[in-house]
């Protein structure tokens, strides 16, 4: 039995149990696209996913977490690392993923004001996100724990932290959907953190975001992968008129996975800056494949990627930049800068611009380098051990990110995580 | 009796990747609290000399010895010599994306001190001594918020070094070209820290193009070093003679 067909049967029973009812108009293109093409193996014309070694995803038949099993043995372990950084249960509002099945009611979430459940007749589920963009994309849509709501400007100048606590089984799948709707002049900030137990799985979450007019949204996301998860990570934004994006992702990378950010720019005058860090070791493989749709005109994107790789890691960059014929005055810029820790270690940056515009300023930048030589020598010449002054050198590359994370816990929490992280990268 | 801070014998240094032999015999004694300048036309090997002295790799001793204190200090790492007692003011510092100049020089302090068996300085402590040391070389203290040397002009940099050896409170100093691209005010700047930080236990092995440095210091002897070898040595007077002469009467 091909992998496809068990996925065909689980997607099947997910269907007769009539959850998905409601959205009916995204799952059943997921489920047939995912029905025909499968996961996206087939590296020949295959863009986004040519770099990376795809077969593990296919090796074990994953079949979908229930709640009972995803209220992990974590649960209380996970607000412990929270708290250690100042976000508590008390004071701020955490959405606990998989808490429950009305995740906006879980035990742990009461909605706050200028937070309110869609009527899953409202939800746009599938708009933003493609189901025929991707195969996980595709499979996602079609076997979905869906959530979706709005924030309004009752909750201005809060942030709302959604909290994917992992999962306490092997060979299980997890796709959460969120569909999250900012609205009008509301600014808020959302942090979205997966902690990832070190068990055989499958994560597939995706992400849609709809930003009205003149909203604001800073997205922090951080991905805390292990040995043995998959996670591949899917955000979809749609910006309207004068609203704002801005994504600071903080990465460790699981066995296989991907940070994957696609943002469409579909009113003039918005802006969006995603930046981020990725974390690679052992023979862990991750991708940032991020996209910039500039559809309208006066509209400003920024792109900012840092890499350090160890050990035999790879780690794959590739943006995009896409300029629609009428986005005159379109200003887009890209960099991504890698740090080579071991020579096992590799990264494939790949930077594309598509321009059918002719009165725009985009650029775009790579760089791989080892740790700097003359730097080392200078900074030892100092009476720093080699090993301090590498890692040294490694915390200032990565802070120059973390230090642009404006919400002080997640700046907290991501600056202990790096402590956390150094010390498992080879530096040789 | 004389003590000598450093003896060197017959040293001869080759670039590692190419094997050029840059120094080719040279011999050099720096006693205690003295204070030597070496000029000569590029290529002369002045910067190599300093570099071996620190211990960058990029350069083989093929022969010779260097004493530091009496000790071997070919046996020495970089950070080891430069806890010994070394420092070297670069003539090109690095830019360091991320790491704060306070945080650098409290790891680059602390480091030393606890090589010699002291106590880490307490926050407060470290502080202290920093602000003060800012002041005195006259830099400004918004700029140090930066990331090390990051968006520094070509003379803040080198204040700055000469600032992170006012903290290292070296027993020898040597200073690569730190006068080139330094305005009067900046060259007075350093050649006060300097002349401030002379004693009896701190000596300086200063590599200068310029003659003007020297108005500000005044050095107990200058070498002249061309192809890889000092072709002459004497006090302050030789600098009239190079002034007048160049450098090719010595070759």
């Amino acid at each position: 039995m091909s992998y496809i067909d068990h996925y065909k049967k689980l997607i099947e029973a997910e269907l007769k149990s009539n959850k998905n009812f409601y959205f009916m108009r995204a799952v059943a293109p997921g489920a047939d696209y995912f029905i025909e093409n499968g996961f996206p193996l087939k590296k020949k014309g295959n863009e986004r996913w040519k770099y990376l070694d795809l077969r593990n995803v296919t090796s074990s038949n994953f079949i979908k977490s229930i709640y009972e099993e995803r209220m992990s043995t974590d649960f209380e372990s996970v607000l412990e690392k929270l708290n250690s950084c100042g976000i508590n249960i008390v004071e701020d509002e955490i959405l606990i993923v998989g808490d429950e099945d009305n995740h906006l009611a879980g035990r742990n979430f009461i909605e706050p004001e200028g937070i309110g459940a869609s009527s899953p007749s409202k939800t746009n589920i599938g708009e933003i996100a493609n189901p025929e963009e991707d195969g996980f994309i595709a499979l996602n849509a079609a076997v979905a724990d869906i959530t979706s709501f709005w924030i309004d400007e009752n909750f201005s100048k809060k942030a709302l932290n959604i909290v994917f606590a992992g999962q306490s089984q092997d060979e299980r799948l997890v796709t959460e959907r969120m569909c999250i709707k900012i609205l009008k002049n509301t600014e808020v900030t959302i942090n979205e953190i997966h902690f990832d137990s070190n068990f055989n799985t499958l994560n597939i979450p995706v992400l849609e975001i709809h930003l009205d007019k003149d909203s604001k949204l800073i997205h922090n996301k951080v991905i805390l992968g292990s040995e043995k998860d998959m996670n591949f990570n899917f955000t979809r934004v749609f910006q309207e008129e004068g609203s704002s994006y801005q994504n600071n992702s903080f990465c460790h990378s699981p066995s296989i996975g991907s940070n994957d950010i696609k943002v469409i720019m579909s009113g003039e005058g918005s802006e969006c800056d995603l930046r981020g860090i990725y974390f690679t070791n052992n023979k862990n493989q991750f991708n940032t494949h991020i996209t910039v749709d500039h559809l309208a005109p006066n509209c400003k994107s920024n792109q900012f990627f840092k890499g350090v790789l160890s050990d035999e890691s790879k780690a794959v960059f590739s943006g995009k930049i896409f300029v629609e014929k009428g986005a005159q005055k379109t200003y887009a810029t890209q960099k991504d800068l890698n740090l080579l820790m071991s020579k096992g270690a590799e990264i494939d940056t790949k930077p594309s611009l598509e321009i059918y515009a002719d009165d725009v300023e985009c650029s775009h930048g790579a760089t791989a380098g080892n740790v700097d030589e003359n730097t080392l020598y200078y900074m030892m010449s100092r009476g720093l051990k080699k090993e301090t002054a590498t890692r040294m050198l490694v915390r200032g590359f990565v802070d120059e990110m973390i230090n642009s994370i404006s919400d002080d816990k997640i700046r907290k929490f991501t600056s202990n995580q790096t402590e956390l992280i150094l010390p498992n990268l080879a530096f040789k | 009796m004389d003590n000598k801070i450093l003896e060197i014998k017959n040293l001869k240094a080759l670039v590692s990747e190419t094997g050029e032999e840059i120094l080719s015999g040279i011999d050099l004694e720096i006693g205690d609290g003295e204070t030597h300048v070496i000029m000569g036309p590029n290529g002369g090997g002045k910067s190599t000399l300093v570099n071996v002295i620190a211990g960058r790799d990029s350069y083989e001793v093929s022969s010779g010895s260097i004493k530091f204190k009496s000790k071997n200090l070919l046996n020495m790492n970089i950070d080891e010599r430069s806890r010994e007692g070394i420092f070297l003011a670069f003539q090109y510092p690095s830019e360091i994306p991320g790491v704060r100049p306070w945080q650098f020089m409290k790891a680059a302090v602390d480091a030393k001190r606890k090589a010699n068996g002291d106590p880490e300085l307490s926050v407060r402590e470290f502080s202290k001594i920093y602000d003060d040391n800012l002041k005195k070389i006259n830099i400004n203290s918004d700029l140090m918020k930066r990331s090390l040397n990051e968006g520094f002009s070509g003379g803040e940099k080198k204040r700055n070094e000469v600032f992170q050896m006012m903290m290292l409170e070296p027993n020898l100093a040597l200073l690569d070209e730190t006068d080139s691209g330094l305005d009067v005010d900046a060259l007075k700047a350093v050649g006060d820290a300097v002349n401030n930080l002379r004693d009896s236990k701190r000596s300086f092995l200063i590599v200068t193009h310029y003659q003007r440095l020297l108005d500000h210091i005044k050095p107990d002897f200058v070498h002249i070093l061309i192809n890889g070898k000092i072709a002459e040595s004497g006090n302050s007077d030789l600098v009239k003679k190079i002034e007048n002469d160049g450098y090719e009467s010595f070759a």
